[in-house]
């Protein structure tokens, strides 16, 4: 439990906070939905990557659970494929609440399409032999190229038009993640594999034109040609479970540095539990540099009052070496607010959209943080939660993912558990008229200084299905010119409410280059949006 | 008359307020469980990052205000924060070992305060602590003692914030917080430049539960 608010509440009444802030996230110029879509036929399919070429097209990427992806069986197959599923999936949990699909199914079939430039018309779409591995990441390179990674087998793999290597040819296991080259004009390239058991692999661009290929305990640098260049791990005694510390790794090889951040939990007699993590390592292992890291007995010593469980969820780093990071606390007496090297200086510049959060009592808050790599004083930060219209208080919002743009525009895909502050391009009608409140599944855009609302909208039916390494959705953004975001997830076709007396919402679509839910449970869904 | 005896009923009240108010509060090594003692190393100029430690008092010792004022507070401190950096801009850092933050033996840092003089006490409160035990009432004294940073001894003095607070047993004044502020000379960190040094330590009543937040 956090110890209570010290934020003071006001003097005089308030109006109403939802109301007030919804009204404020109005101004100010707006991102554009290219599209909100679902893809997918009577099986269940999901999106768990984007690749944004340069060219403006777009590569989507995720699983399909098959028997079918396209109703008429349109999709290129690469290689000899195999014997489909005989039948659609059966849901984990017969409610499909409690528990989703994941791209680690024994059906899981990784597949990926291509949208021209306007997002509006899907142009080609590939798929794996059946069964052979889903897809969780996509990434573009240069020109016409795209990378994808997923989880698959390595004798199901070799079968594909193109010879595989392994990148770790001493292991043989059969199990692991491969990393596939397409040329969206002409075919696959190359295929690349490592054996591993745990985790998920992602990618991310490097710099030069090369790519980042992110693996449970190793990053591995390669060039277009597939060519191994520097692998990046953490020291060996960080690596793996540790006991009381849950943290994660971000190879950043444009600033030479590896990054931690996570939580470490200390059994101090007293709040908090958990403190936040983030140090910074040079590439030879060695620890550059500690902030946050504070130690449970000082964060929570009585000269602060800084009671409220903290911890860093994500990272993202800027081609200007800044960071940008999200967390949780369960309350507002967070060390989350102060400068990561002086737990007893307030970090001013973390003004943010504003937002009070008075009242609140034990809850989950996300915060995001950008921190400047000169001084590593907080540059820009902000508190997101949800809130109760009714009794005027903060309530939980919880950020899933998280995606930058190269200028600091901050994707977020986000779970809120009551009334979240929408923009008015916000593609639910929930909230308006009557409507019940929009929560749930989310997407919120924030501006490079963390004070304005360029999208915000919650997504009714979508978020239902086992995304890499979590439920709900995951955010991608576009590392090239062209600045666009995208949301990634499946969606049914309509909420399912747990209340007989509120109405079911149909999924959002506008623009969808799929017109309607293919059937079966889920389908893909994606939300591409245009920066201004 | 009605006025006189409800003037008496209060005065009543506040003597019984103050005579429940405790006279001398406890530093001990194992009460309560959780670090009572906390130290911040500054650099004036901002040029520096801060160094931050916790702890506990090292033996027994008491914090006396009434009748008579005195002190005697040993206090060791076993936790660094950001300890295992070696940044050439943290204070402190390249005095004390590097060794990870959150290993539990003592660090060559000690402070023995062992003088207290001009003291001066807010007023009883005469209620019982409200929510969550808040008290807050504040009063001062001019503290003084020593610490001894890898073996070199300097003197410390300042004038202190007493700092008082219910227990979790609804006591008032129970439980007392000393913010000491003071200024080292550059040789104890090995600098061009003074250092300021800010000391919170925590003293409880004998026999009171310690408020866990």
């Amino acid at each position: 439990m956090a110890g209570a608010f010290l934020l003071a509440a006001p003097l005089a009444a308030q109006s109403d906070r939802y109301s007030e802030y919804t009204k404020a996230a109005a101004s100010g110029p707006k991102a554009q939905v290219l599209t909100a879509s679902v893809f997918g036929a009577d099986g269940a399919e999901w999106f768990s990557g984007a690749a944004f070429l340069p060219d403006g097209r777009i590569l989507l990427a995720g699983s399909s659970l098959g028997p079918r992806l396209t109703p008429d069986g349109r999709e290129t197959v690469l290689g000899p494929d195999g014997e489909p599923p005989s039948a659609s999936a059966t849901p984990p949990d017969p409610s499909y609440a409690n528990e989703f699909f994941t791209w680690n199914h024994g059906q899981a079939t990784g597949f990926a399409l291509l949208l021209d430039s306007s997002a509006s018309r899907i142009t080609a779409i590939w798929r794996l032999p059946w069964k052979s591995g889903g897809f969780t990441d996509a990434c573009a390179g240069s020109g016409d190229l795209c990378y994808l990674t997923g989880k698959g087998r390595r004798s199901a793999l070799s079968a594909t038009l193109i010879p595989l290597e392994n990148l770790l040819p001493e292991d043989l296991s059969d199990e692991g993640f491969f990393l596939l080259a397409l040329d969206v004009r002409q075919g696959p390239r190359w295929i690349r594999f490592v054996p591993a058991t745990g985790g998920t692999p992602t990618l991310q661009a490097g710099p030069d034109d090369t790519l980042l290929w992110r693996t449970e305990n190793a990053t591995f640098q390669l060039n277009s040609e597939g060519i191994r260049l520097n692998t990046f791990s953490p020291p060996p005694g960080l690596r793996g479970p540790i006991k009381n510390v849950k943290t994660h790794w971000v190879a950043d090889p444009l600033h030479n540095r590896l990054i931690r951040y996570g939580e470490h939990n200390h059994h101090t007699g007293r709040e908090p539990w958990r403190c936040p993590v983030l140090n910074l390592y040079h590439p030879d292992q060695t620890l550059q540099l500690e902030l946050y890291n504070w130690l449970g007995p000082i964060v929570g010593h009585d000269a602060y009052r800084l009671q409220s469980d903290s911890a860093i969820r994500g990272l993202a780093c800027l081609p200007d070496g800044d960071i940008i990071l999200h967390a949780w606390s369960d309350g507002g007496n967070s060390a989350m607010l102060r400068e990561p090297f002086d737990l007893s200086r307030p970090a001013t510049r973390f003004r943010g959209l504003g937002w009070q959060m008075w009242g609140a009592g034990v809850l989950s808050l996300a915060y995001v943080i950008r921190l400047d790599s000169n001084t590593w004083e907080v540059k820009a930060g902000t508190q997101l939660a949800s809130f109760l219209p009714q009794q005027n208080k903060p309530n939980s919002l919880r950020i899933d993912d998280m995606a930058v743009l190269p200028d600091g525009t901050v994707a977020l895909a986000t779970h809120s558990a009551t009334a979240m502050i929408q923009t008015p391009n916000a593609l639910s009608t929930m909230g308006r008229g009557s409507a019940p409140p929009p929560s749930g599944p989310g997407l919120i855009v924030l501006n490079p200084t963390l004070d304005r609302l360029l999208f915000a909208s919650a997504l009714p039916a979508t978020g239902t299905a086992s995304v890499r390494h979590r439920d709900g959705a995951i955010v991608t953004a576009s590392h090239g010119p062209v600045r666009r975001i995208a949301y990634l997830s499946s969606a049914l076709a309509q909420t399912v409410p747990k209340n007989p007396e509120i109405p079911a919402l149909p999924v959002p679509l506008q623009r969808p280059f799929q017109s309607s839910h293919g059937g079966g449970l889920i389908d893909a869904y994606c939300v591409i949006l245009q920066i201004p | 008359m009605k006025i006189t005896t409800a003037l008496l009923i209060l005065a009543s009240c506040s003597l019984h307020a103050l005579a429940t108010e405790p006279a001398a509060y406890l530093f001990e090594p194992e009460r309560p469980s959780f670090h009572t003692v906390l130290m911040e190393w500054r650099d004036p100029a901002n040029k520096f990052w801060p160094s931050f430690f916790s702890g506990k008092p090292a033996e027994p010792g008491q914090l006396v205000l009434r009748p008579s004022p005195s002190l005697n507070a040993r206090l060791t401190f076993v936790y660094q924060a950001q300890a295992e950096d070696r940044a050439h801009q943290r204070l402190l850092n390249n005095i004390l070992p590097s060794r990870p933050s959150a290993q539990n033996d003592p660090l060559p840092l000690l402070v023995h305060l062992d003088q207290i003089e001009r003291v001066q006490l807010p007023a009883p409160t005469g209620n019982t602590p409200k929510k969550n035990n808040k008290d807050d009432r504040v009063g001062s004294a001019l503290i003084k003692g020593r610490i001894t940073v890898a073996d070199r001894e300097f003197p410390i003095s300042g004038e202190a914030e007493l700092k008082f607070e219910g227990s979790a047993d609804n006591l008032p004044g129970s439980q007392v917080m000393i913010r000491l502020e003071a200024t080292l000379p550059a040789e104890a960190t090995g600098g061009t430049s003074p250092t300021l040094i800010r000391l919170y330590a925590q003293a409880f009543a004998p026999g009171s539960r310690p408020l866990k937040r």
